[in-house]
């Protein structure tokens, strides 16, 4: 066991450990990995610590070659040193922001039981509309919902999408899901910013075709939230 | 502004993936250690049957038993290998754990429940294709040269185990840790593709190309190698392709996925020698993509 070898995995645990205490685990993976992820930071120490002390040359591995050394440390300064950031919208437009349907998202048949349409999520309002396309059966409910600005080219210029990620396993798989949103008469909030959208759902004319739009009473500004994705 | 959060971006993807790999990655060396201490010399090949079909077989079912990624699963088949299982055997695992195991069936199910047939396709494609290759390979008159020549020698066995638990242990921590910085090395270079091409090329680029019975084979195969996503959720991804894509094509992502992505690619190298990879990458590549067109063509 090389020494180099020892610090890297012990550094390797403590920056799994940093990144859970930081919180900034939840912008890299989903929620149902972060304990897997602390138990392996702790056990990685674990690991250290007993290699540590073991009887030296016992292992039948060689010393990690220097750019081996280097790819591994690249991760550790770049997680160490860097402000952690969630996807940002550039991603989102990289991606593709559905607004419709989104396959991945099931919609079970009795998913809206008992719950009232203001506490729906942007991932819920997508569910709704797979379960009922149609815009009129949706017009006049209520909706309260954040998520940050997104600017789709291809809808009218006071239109803009309340936006989010929706992530199964880590942010590689992040999939942007938006809901439109009709500032009229006014200008959309600047693209990226995190906004709280209060208002209901009304039927309009978007590039020839009718959709079901967010007529907003109110669009806040809001802090980005300590878990930016949805799952 | 846009390529400084592009470069972000790319970090967090970079990052993800790497967080994401890692407990599998520790998972995979902890098996493999826990291997090294169970069994003693040639005594694994031992147990495997004596047949060329049933070996090969009995190796694609133990791919069952380890229910870890990719990543995980090339120091298993490493040990393996040192252990004097078959070379071809040795690769039959490696095809074949990644998707065809106990956890990636049911999250294929859990993602594709209105068409169950997926799930079995996915599976019954991955056993075909990997025992394939295995035959292929096993016909090979001189296995070793299949290898990477630094492997057969890189693990000296040969001292004996100390005699206490905790020298016993600390022995495993060394082993385990020292595979896991080999293996970590070449993850980072494979989630730093992955992040590159995930910034670079823009996903809708790939996607308006592919709507017909072949291309959509094609595109979805090349998504599979480019994304390189965990075998275990890959299909929660396939599935937002569902709409647009042909079943063949996501049937194809789902199996050609976990065998080869550019992840997968690298840590074969660190076993095999690269005209065993090659060969292994456009054969997998052909079948899978055979399959996925007769999927299209006779029964979608």
């Amino acid at each position: 066991m090389s020494r180099a070898a020892l610090v890297i995995a012990a550094a390797y645990g403590a920056y799994l450990l940093y990144a859970f205490g930081s919180g900034a685990l939840y912008f890299y993976i989903h929620p149902v990995y972060v304990i897997p992820t602390l138990l392996t930071g702790l056990i990685l120490l674990a690991l250290a610590i007993l290699a540590a002390r073991a009887p030296g040359a016992s292992s039948p591995h060689a010393a990690p070659s220097p750019p081996a050394i280097v790819a591994l440390a690249l991760p550790l300064a770049l997680g160490f040193l860097l402000p952690p950031q969630p996807l940002s919208p550039v991603a989102a437009a990289q991606r593709g922001v559905e607004t419709a349907s989104i396959g991945r998202v099931e919609a079970p048949a009795d998913w809206s039981v008992g719950r009232r349409p203001e506490t729906y999520t942007i991932k819920d309002w997508v569910k709704a509309f797979q379960a009922d396309p149609e815009p009129s059966r949706h017009a006049g409910t209520p909706v309260r919902v954040s998520g940050f600005v997104y600017r789709d080219e291809r809808l009218p210029r006071d239109w803009f999408l309340v936006s989010r990620f929706v992530v199964q396993c880590c942010a590689v798989d992040a999939q942007p899901i938006g809901l439109p949103v009709r500032v009229a008469g006014g200008a959309p909030p600047e693209a990226g910013r995190w906004v709280a959208v209060e208002g209901v759902w009304e039927v309009a004319e978007a590039g020839g075709q009718r959709r079901a739009v967010i007529a907003p009473t109110a669009v806040t500004p809001i802090a980005r939230p300590d878990q930016p994705y949805l799952y | 502004m846009q390529w400084s959060a592009r470069a972000q971006d790319g970090v967090t993807i970079f990052l993800g993936v790497i967080i994401e790999a890692i407990p599998f990655l520790l998972l995979g060396v902890l098996v493999s250690q826990a291997l090294a201490l169970a069994v003693r010399g040639e005594r694994l090949a031992g147990w495997l049957p004596r047949g060329r079909l049933a070996s090969l077989t009995a190796l694609a079912g133990l791919g069952a038993l380890f229910p870890v990624c990719e990543c995980g699963n090339v120091p298993v088949a490493r040990r393996l290998v040192t252990r004097g299982v078959p070379v071809a055997a040795a690769m039959v695992f490696l095809l074949s754990a990644p998707a065809l195991n106990p956890v990636v069936a049911l999250s294929t199910y859990a993602a594709f429940r209105e068409q169950p047939s997926i799930v079995v396709y996915r599976l019954g494609f991955t056993f075909a294709v990997a025992l394939g290759v295995g035959l292929l390979l096993s016909v090979h008159p001189r296995p070793a040269e299949l290898l990477r020549r630094r492997v057969a020698t890189v693990e000296d066995e040969g001292h004996a185990s100390p005699a206490t638990w905790t020298g016993r242990l600390r022995r495993f921590a060394g082993g385990a840790l020292g595979e896991f910085v080999e293996m970590g090395s070449v993850l980072v270079v494979g989630a730093a593709l992955a992040a590159l091409t995930q910034t670079l090329v823009p996903r809708t680029v790939l996607l308006s190309v592919g709507r017909g019975p072949v291309i959509s084979v094609a595109v979805m195969m090349t998504l599979a190698v480019v994304l390189s996503i965990c075998s275990t959720v890959d299909a929660f991804v396939a599935l937002a392709y569902a709409g647009t894509f042909t079943d063949g094509s996501l049937v194809a992502f789902l199996v050609f996925g976990p065998m080869i992505d550019i992840k997968a690619v690298l840590l074969m190298l660190t076993v095999f020698s690269a005209r065993t990879v090659a060969l292994v990458t456009i054969v997998v590549a052909e079948a899978v993509f055979l399959l996925g067109l007769g999927l299209n063509y006779l029964v979608g």
